[in-house]
């Protein structure tokens, strides 16, 4: 069957994978944001810290996407819940490394006046260091949601839904049209994730060279 | 318990596997750090080209591996040859592209000072050249490691033998020991690829200082 053919019949049930796919996406980035700011933070407030954890959360960035899915299934089941988490898992290591690198990277001399002016050091975090990380910050959650946009192609697998059922679909009855109705719609929303974000990013670093 | 009866029960189709995965993830390694920087080298040589194809290559990098097996599929068919999309994506592309700016991070005076005591641009390129960017390339080539042990994997869906294979099986009957013996082998492979690369490249960086 033709894509185009497909595609017009089809397009509800494409955009209700479509949604299926943005929310699983949101959500895990959502939770992995919840925890990897935190984590970044306690990295950079706790040195030694950050040494097990940024590895920690590198080793599990290296896992192969299949094999991560595959482990969830007997540890946590079938569903969206093993999905989510795979994906917060893996949405980690851009979080926490950019949280923690953007902290970092303030000037000395910015922590200094910080002090100098009696900032007790949460407040300093919270009113200076944090939103001098900011555009660094943002990089990160960046990266991630356009990884996790991808991944969650493999929810499908362990019964998620998300565009992942036209893909494999597709791939085991050797069908063109099916394949492209679930990748076009990733691809697109890779991309859009990547350019919508980059330009949020580049209006934040703006917005911090002008203050 | 089950676990390690599987293991003895399929130990020599485990094995069998894990062999082929070694194999396949070898050859495309070699494959793609052999096409990378010969291709890094051309293009860093273009400065026009290069301006263009780094964006190009960053953004192709965040195609999902899936999607670019997926659509690989009908333009080269299923089997080892329909991976190609996403091993040249995921293997070649990050050489490719850290040999050029590899390459183009070296500095200057160097290379007029090379040629001034008399070097031919061949020698400049891998008495002076090669060496300095070797650091950046190393780094491409593990990027690309660890993701051709992960396209490797997803290989299993268009027939190719892999650990992923034993994953594919596991999800399939929703059997737990076949897809914890593929995910862990996997994961190991990956890892150790990762931090034998990081060693190389630290190894390579502390030379030049």
């Amino acid at each position: 069957m033709n894509f185009f053919v497909y595609v017009a019949t089809n397009w509800p049930r494409i955009l209700d994978l479509t949604q299926r796919h943005v929310e699983l996406s949101l959500y895990a980035v959502g939770i992995a944001l919840a925890i990897g700011v935190p984590l970044g933070i306690l990295c950079y407030v706790i040195r030694p810290v950050s040494a097990v954890v940024l590895n920690a959360v590198s080793v599990i960035y290296t896992i192969p996407t299949l094999a991560l899915f595959g482990i969830m299934l007997p540890l946590i089941g079938i569903g969206f819940v093993p999905a989510i988490v795979a994906v917060v898992l893996y949405s980690l290591l851009p979080i926490v490394q950019n949280t923690f690198t953007g902290l970092s990277a303030v000037a000395p001399e910015v922590r200094e006046a910080a002090v100098g002016v009696g900032m007790g050091p949460a407040t300093r975090l919270w009113k200076v260091e944090l939103p001098l990380a900011l555009p660094v910050i943002f990089a990160g959650i960046r990266v991630a949601v356009v990884n996790a946009v991808g991944m969650m192609t493999l929810a499908s697998l362990i019964g998620a839904g998300g565009l992942g059922d036209l893909v494999f679909r597709g791939i085991s009855t050797l069908s063109w049209a099916l394949v492209l109705s679930g990748s076009v719609p990733v691809l697109l929303l890779a991309a859009l994730a990547d350019f919508g974000l980059r330009a949020l990013e580049l209006r934040l670093a703006c917005r911090q060279g002008v203050a | 318990m089950s676990l390690l009866d599987y293991i003895r029960d399929h130990g020599d189709q485990i094995a069998a596997l894990a062999w082929q995965h070694l194999l396949l993830f070898t050859v495309s390694l070699l494959g793609a750090t052999a096409i990378g920087v010969a291709l890094g080298i051309a293009v860093a040589r273009m400065r026009v080209v290069a301006s263009i194809m780094v964006p190009a290559i960053n953004l192709l990098q965040a195609c999902p591996e899936v999607v670019l097996l997926a659509i690989s599929i009908p333009l080269l068919g299923i089997g080892f040859k329909g991976a190609l999309v996403p091993l040249f994506v995921k293997g070649v592309l990050p050489i490719l592209r850290n040999t050029t700016s590899g390459l183009a991070g070296v500095d200057a005076p160097t290379i007029e000072a090379a040629t001034g005591i008399g070097l031919t641009p061949l020698q400049v390129l891998f008495r002076i050249e090669l060496p300095s960017a070797l650091p950046v390339i190393i780094s491409g080539v593990r990027v690309a490691a660890v993701m051709l042990v992960s396209v490797l994997t997803l290989t299993a869906y268009i027939g190719v033998d892999s650990l992923g294979t034993l994953i594919v099986q596991g999800i399939a009957r929703m059997d737990p020991d076949p897809l914890l013996v593929g995910s862990i082998l996997t994961a190991a492979l990956a890892v150790a690829a990762n931090y034998l690369l990081l060693g190389a490249e630290r190894a390579a960086a502390k030379r030049l200082t």
